[in-house]
């Protein structure tokens, strides 16, 4: 087909790499300070606790059980902020995990000078929130407060109200970043949201200007790695419930050590589950060749789901649940067809069945 | 890159920069036609419509790194998001907005007659209800609603008895099935 604005493409071809290229090379620099700050104060963690962040236990245990997620596999020297937490937490004991966490608020550095700086908010998350999802009832590691998660602080912006004590680096996605879910109590939309409103309140008057749409009570989870690309899904309650927060980025596979690393972890999982449930191993292709586009989608499931499958087919491959948290070696899928229990058997999907099995009212 | 491959959220969310340019390329190619028509069914005047196609694109671009992927057709909602606001806010300026345009120092389109007269075909309304009508009946009705009728989500799930959700649906793939239709017509 001709296109319709000739030469139109190729100009905003030029820009978009422009951009990017701004773009990375404003983050590696945004990066590289941040870094320098922690290094500086000491702060950063450990090679050996970023391992027990990112370790890939298989199931995570049913709801229900009070369970506060994975233990650390190694005891770590606590200092700062993370000791006074550790003894906060221990005082009150295991059902005071949330609580305890907001005793003390983390206060990173939050949003950045373009877009403005967010706020830091002290209050809890939602208890159905905590209800539904281990990973955000588990007490906040060093880890959780570690570079990945506050280089995805940085970019928040003016009009956020961040849970920081929520905060948590929930897995290394499958490009080598960190995959980092934020709370956040208060966030002015954009101006999609605000278009929804005009477009049901009426066209704006003239002189008037767009309105700022306040959302409350949302979790995003958000991937960045400075090198591949970035990206930020974000739900209430009732989307978390339903499954509906994924996101699926591009990286290049491979490429980089930790991508080749990740994708190693991954197929090495595979195998063990596949010669657990008898079966053979599904192997991902993993391309060295530099240029070569593979995709990668991850999601957020409430507690009790630990599986996932993207097709109803008895040989559909099940993907296992982390710290409430799959990620698929492939692109297009917005969100698994089948949750699977512990036991393997299917769970619903409906909202009302999940709810009614965490026991959530409303 | 297989930029063929990936699907429009995948597109917009490219960030590498030996990435960025040829994803957004391809997103431009995937639905320049449907903006373009957009604006030309609203403005009648081709040179104009060019213009505001070409200021939503810039605008795309320009933000995207304030998209959010929530599901297949995010990325077509956002796209018409942004044309919807270009062409209101320059219907309120009185005059074609083009601030992003001028910030990405993009130049404006050069049209020949010929050219004038294809992007006059893409709002010839006929074309867009002869593709329409060879919709499944689900998804003509959102679509003619959501692209002809400027109504919202929330209004053609009102109207139509079905949740917001589902309208969405069925816009996003009536959208898509109208795009390869008007591309096969042009």
């Amino acid at each position: 087909m001709t296109a319709l604005l000739p030469g139109f493409r190729d100009q905003l071809e030029i820009r978009a790499t422009e951009l990017a290229r701004e773009d990375a090379d404003w983050l590696a620099s945004e990066e590289s300070t941040l870094l320098a700050a922690l290094e500086a104060d000491g702060e950063l963690p450990s090679p050996g606790a970023d391992e027990d962040a990112d370790r890939v236990p298989v199931y995570v245990p049913h709801a229900g059980r009070g369970d506060r997620g994975p233990r650390p596999k190694r005891r770590r020297r606590l200092h700062g902020r993370g000791l006074a937490l550790a003894i906060v937490a221990s005082l009150l004991g295991a059902s005071g995990v949330a609580v305890a966490a907001q005793q003390i608020l983390w206060s990173p550095p939050l949003g950045n000078e373009r877009s403005g700086r967010a706020k830091a908010s002290a209050t809890e998350v939602p208890a159905d929130m905590l209800r539904a999802f281990a990973v955000m009832r588990r007490p906040q590691t060093d880890v959780d407060r570690g570079a990945g998660s506050r280089f995805a602080l940085t970019m928040n912006g003016k009009g956020s109200v961040i849970r920081t004590n929520g905060v948590r680096r929930l897995a290394t996605g499958l490009g080598g970043g960190a995959i980092v879910l934020v709370p956040f109590e208060r966030q002015e939309g954009g101006l999609m949201a605000a278009l929804r409103k005009t477009s049901r309140d009426g066209p704006l008057k003239p002189g008037e200007k767009l309105p700022t749409v306040v959302v409350r009570d949302q979790v995003c989870v958000s991937y960045l790695d400075g090198y591949t690309g970035a990206g930020v899904a974000c739900e209430g309650l009732d989307g978390l419930l339903k499954g509906k927060l994924s996101l699926g980025l591009g990286f290049d596979a491979c490429v980089t050590p930790e991508s080749r690393r990740n994708f190693a972890r991954m197929q090495a999982q595979e195998r063990q589950l596949a010669a657990d449930e008898g079966r053979s191993p599904v192997e991902t292709t993993c391309s060295r060749r530099k240029g070569d586009m593979q995709q990668f989608t991850f999601g957020l499931v409430p507690d009790g789901v630990a599986a996932v499958k993207f097709s109803r087919s008895p040989n559909g491959v099940e993907l296992p649940v982390s710290s409430n948290v799959w990620q698929s070696a492939g692109g297009g899928a917005f969100g698994p067809k089948v949750w699977l229990d512990a036991d393997g058997n299917e769970l619903s999907k409906k909202l009302a069945d999940t709810k009614a099995r965490l026991g959530i009212k409303g | 890159m297989d930029a063929e491959r990936l699907t429009d959220e995948d597109l917009l969310l490219a960030r590498d920069p030996r990435l960025a340019g040829p994803a957004f390329g391809e997103l431009y190619a995937r639905h320049e036609a449907l903006i373009v028509g957009f604006h030309q069914r609203r403005v009648r005047n081709p040179e104009v419509a060019a213009d505001l196609a070409a200021e939503t694109f810039a605008q795309a671009l320009a933000s995207r790194s304030r998209f959010v992927a929530d599901g297949p057709g995010s990325a077509v909602r956002w796209l018409y998001g942004i044309a919807g606001n270009v062409l209101r806010s320059s219907l309120r300026q009185a005059s074609v907005e083009q601030r992003k345009m001028d910030r990405l120092r993009l130049d404006r389109p050069d049209l020949d007659d010929a050219q004038l007269a294809a992007i006059e075909a893409t709002g010839d309304e006929m074309a867009v209800l002869r593709a329409l009508s060879a919709l499944p009946s689900d998804q003509r009705d959102v679509v003619r609603a959501f692209v002809l009728d400027d109504h919202s989500y929330d209004d053609i799930a009102g109207r139509l008895s079905i949740k917001p959700a589902t309208a969405r649906k069925r816009v996003s793939r009536g959208l898509q099935t109208l795009r390869r239709e008007l591309e096969e017509t042009s």
